[in-house]
């Protein structure tokens, strides 16, 4: 469980490469934010509910064991995790019609630049280093 | 009837029907008309002339201008007598006259009838000819739709192909895109603060594997390019297939660690041959990605063994497995057998397939769902004399 003086936001990177957790990770925890990372919709939903509540998920799509759609049908039968925001990063061609039926707050196209990326989770999640 | 009658007799229109009987079918019918004209009088009057005439016709529209003319003659001859007693016995001018008007008649209406019986026979020539004509359209038709739906299936599965290709692309792209950004903007901010050099050195690395990534990925694609294209050159050495997969397996030994796939070796056995190496390698390669893509966190048993004079290569895992309904249908280009979100392209086994068969040899598939499955190279002792593989052209689904 988290102390209350933590008052940084949680990032939670799910993607099944293990360069582009470590890379996104990097980026965000220099930017002050705290970061998780897990390698598909499984071990997300693990980190979920044992007790961990990002500020902001950023889902990959396409990983084994449990896909991001998967993942988003399986986090909407909970109402306290359905509340968390989701924005997908994905490599599809054409994302639009993957994610049209899911519960998502925002969508991001590998490779992704890192303006965009530092923008869309500022967005969620306010600077990095959380409110005073 | 008459539609019957008439077909029978179309019979003599035919190539079939010989020149023997068309001729006596009009001798036929001329000497019936002359016995009927026996049994009503025995003069050319006018009964007997338009009988007699009815026959040349029919003679000229059935048999041909010969026979129709022979028949002209025939009945000519026979109402010489029947005339007057005989020419000897002097003929009267009026029968005379009449004969010699017969004569002329039956010869024009010869000619007519041949005449009409040629057009005939040309217009039933044409009317087969349009018939092929026809079925020949029709059947290049059905065999342009089908080819059509191929075109299609093979356009499909190539969009497939690339969308697969481009996607697994963008994903190294990523991190080199971030990590790239990075630097430079840690870079603008304050040069002498970019980090320190271990941590620079961190991300360069990181970089520099996502280079290799794509690297070897545009190398399948090559392969795929040469393979269609039969450009694939075999140059063949003497190799000892234990000591080929133990190269490989160490050289692989970061992913398979990664992947927590242990390596199990049975190369008790030697089994040498004339093989390409550098093509055996990828084979080997491109069996044991499979392996740990499919069996990740599960060991991995190979296995050389010399089997009646050839040479076999097992690869086994125990990962998600495959249904035997698709046993022939992953060796195919652009198929896969596997749930989308595990990547790849579906060329693999694909490019497994095509070299051994370049090599001379066959690969097979043993497997059930969720059972693993065994993957077995055989190869003969020698790939020398094996003519390269076809490519594209002569084998329209190769496109």
């Amino acid at each position: 469980m988290r102390a209350q003086s933590d008052y940084s936001k949680l990032v939670l990177v799910v993607d099944d490469d293990p360069d582009i957790r470590e890379t996104v990770r990097e980026i965000l925890e220099e930017q002050g934010y705290r970061v998780d990372d897990a390698e598909n919709g499984r071990e997300a939903l693990g980190r979920l509910r044992s007790g961990s509540t990002p500020d902001l998920i950023l889902l990959d799509l396409s990983m084994p064991v449990m896909s991001g759609p998967e993942f988003c049908s399986e986090r909407q039968k909970d109402p306290k995790l359905s509340r968390i925001p989701v924005v997908v990063v994905t490599a599809t061609g054409s994302p639009e019609q993957k994610v049209a039926k899911l519960p998502i707050n925002g969508l991001l196209r590998k490779p992704v630049g890192l303006d965009e990326l530092l923008g869309t989770v500022e967005r969620f999640c306010g600077c990095g280093q959380g409110i005073n | 009837m008459q539609a019957e009658f008439e077909r029978q007799l179309a019979w003599l229109t035919k190539d079939e029907a010989s020149t023997a009987a068309r001729y006596v079918f009009s001798l036929g019918v001329a000497l019936a008309a002359l016995l009927l004209t026996l049994l009503l009088s025995r003069t050319l009057d006018g009964i007997n002339f338009l009988i007699v005439l009815t026959a040349i016709m029919m003679s000229s529209l059935y048999g041909g201008l010969g026979p129709a003319l022979a028949a002209t003659g025939l009945t000519v001859a026979a109402f010489c007598p029947i005339v007057g007693e005989g020419l000897l016995a002097g003929v009267q001018p009026a029968a005379a006259y009449r004969l010699g008007l017969f004569g002329l008649v039956a010869t024009l209406v010869s000619f007519i009838g041949s005449s009409v019986r040629s057009a005939r026979i040309q217009l039933e020539a044409a009317r087969r000819e349009a018939e092929e004509a026809v079925e020949s359209l029709l059947a290049s038709e059905g065999a342009r739709a089908a080819l059509v739906v191929e075109l299609r299936e093979a356009l499909r599965s190539r969009d497939e192909f690339l969308s697969i290709a481009s996607h697994e692309l963008k994903t190294p792209l990523t991190s080199l895109e971030l990590q790239v950004e990075s630097l430079e903007r840690a870079l603008a901010r304050d040069s002498s603060k970019v980090g320190s050099p271990e941590k620079v050195g961190q991300n360069l690395a990181v970089i520099e594997r996502q280079v290799v990534r794509m690297t070897e990925l545009i190398n399948y694609l090559l392969d795929v390019s040469v393979i269609l294209s039969g450009r694939m050159k075999m140059q063949a050495e003497r190799v000892e297939l234990g000591t080929l997969v133990t190269d490989v397996v160490e050289r692989l030994r970061e992913p398979l660690a990664t992947a927590k796939c242990e390596v199990r070796m049975d190369t008790k056995e030697q089994a040498f041959g004339l093989w390409d190496p550098v093509h055996l390698e990828a084979v080997i390669m491109n069996l044991l990605f499979n392996a740990m893509k499919f069996g990740r966190g599960n060991p991995i048993s190979i296995t050389v063994r010399n089997v009646l004079g050839r040479a076999e290569l097992s690869v086994r895992d125990e990962g998600i497995g495959i249904a035997p309904s698709d046993h022939a249908r992953i060796f195919e280009r652009f198929e896969r057998a596997v749930p989308e979100q595990y990547g790849g392209m579906g060329v693999g086994l694909w490019i497994v397939r095509r070299t051994v068969e370049a090599l001379g040899g066959s690969v097979r598939v043993e497997s059930e769902l969720g059972k693993g499955a065994t993957f077995t190279v055989s190869l003969p002792r020698s790939s020398a004399s094996t003519p390269p593989p076809p490519g594209v052209l002569g084998r329209f689904n190769e496109v």
